[in-house]
């Protein structure tokens, strides 16, 4: 491991600072698959993953 | 829960929506031969192409990334329905993959506007997954700078760990792994490249069968993870071996933990720690035919990052399928 995290963790706060400047960013909104059959796909996610 | 297709008046590709929590997956597959969705198809086989990204400025996201220098995908639009509107831009990263920026505060509907609600007699209890907690890209060889370089200067992420080819490498493989994530911690990102080894790692057989960068892994968090692994395993999904062996000593490199160590042997989970806490996680087989993406579940226990000590664990288990597969 290159740094402890503490370290970053407060030089993270300037970059932080920046960052929420020009792009804040909320979280994860959706994650999408290209998929050959998304009927069949989504009947796995459903029944196996429970989506 | 939301659907676009043919009965939507969208012709050229069907889409449906998952969720479970927080956690949204859109399923999207051409209908027509000339859709571009085939050419992806082709290339990479099932796989992520958009990680979206909620923001509460979509146009304001893309001009400040395109002006840092990243390449556009899809200019801000401005959708309306009976709900509300939304608007989304776009960015390319790693490979074929893409930033899709939303901004959603003014929509009210199941989705977005192009979508309907889509109910279903069918539906299966949720597994206890909560949210995202981090997707990791795998890039090819010397690319890990590049990818890097454009989550801190293009998107503002800070570089949280990084491990090298000596943190991450068994007998056989290695690879390197750098962790970006942005300042509020809502997303990690980490990168992983292949690193030199007497036999071919993970990361190139991911390139090999993904031809090219891409999404090698979601990590999606649950509160108890026990209960989640269970219940996947009832439904058919298939984790990696832990050999027994891996519990031997694993107290001594963690500390004491809350759960009985038995029992997550029995599963399989493997257990690591970082300055601030622990961690359980465990990964899924490939979901797909070709060995390229597959699934993390996670509980966090304190550690907000990651630590080295699962890694040779995890790649061994992995080195077991590649030899199964004959692309070690
Ligand atoms: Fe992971």
């Amino acid at each position: 491991m290159s740094t402890g995290l503490k370290d970053v963790d407060y030089s993270l706060e300037k970059i932080m600072q920046d960052a929420e400047d020009f792009l804040p960013l909320w979280g994860t909104d959706y994650v999408e698959l290209y998929v050959g059959n998304a009927k069949q796909s989504a009947h796995y996610y459903k029944t196996a993953w429970g989506f | 829960m939301a659907y676009a297709g043919l009965e939507t008046g969208v012709k050229d590709r069907t889409s449906y929506v998952l969720q479970q929590d927080k956690i949204r997956l859109v399923l999207t597959t051409p209908m027509t031969p000339d859709s571009p969705i085939n050419e992806h198809i082709r290339e990479h086989g099932d796989g992520v192409k958009v990680i979206a990204l909620w923001v509460p400025d979509a146009r304001k996201a893309w001009e400040e990334t395109t002006k840092r220098g990243a390449k556009s995908f899809m200019e801000p639009i401005k959708e309306e329905d009976e709900h509300g509107y939304v608007v989304r831009s776009g960015i390319h990263t790693y490979g074929e993959t893409v930033h899709i920026f939303v901004e959603r505060n003014e929509y009210k509907g199941p989705f977005m506007p192009g979508y309907r609600a889509w109910k279903s007699h069918y539906n299966p209890p949720p597994t206890g997954l909560k949210f995202i907690d981090h997707m990791v890209g795998n890039v090819g060889w010397g690319e890990m700078n590049t990818w890097v370089d454009f989550y801190a200067r293009v998107m503002g992420f800070a570089q949280l760990v990084s491990f090298d080819d000596k943190d991450i490498s068994t007998d056989y493989t290695a690879l390197m792994s750098k962790l970006m994530r942005t300042g509020n911690g809502r997303l990690k990102f980490p990168i992983n490249a292949p690193a030199e080894g007497k036999k071919k790692s993970q990361i190139e057989e991911y390139i090999e069968f993904y031809n090219g960068a891409g999404v090698q892994h979601i990590a999606v968090a649950t509160n108890n993870i026990i209960e989640t692994v269970s219940a996947l395993k009832d439904r058919g999904v298939e984790f990696l071996y832990v050999p027994p062996t891996y519990y031997d000593d694993v107290l001594d490199r963690v500390g004491e933990i809350d759960e009985d160590l038995a029992v997550l042997k029995e599963h399989g989970v493997l257990v690591d720690r970082d300055d601030e806490g622990y961690l359980l996680q465990l990964c899924t087989k490939p979901v797909l035919d070709r060995p390229t993406m597959f699934f993390e579940i996670i509980q966090r226990k304190g550690a907000k990052s990651f630590g080295k000590g699962n890694f040779k664990a995890l790649f061994e288990a992995i080195e077991r399928e590649q030899e199964n597969r004959g692309t070690l």
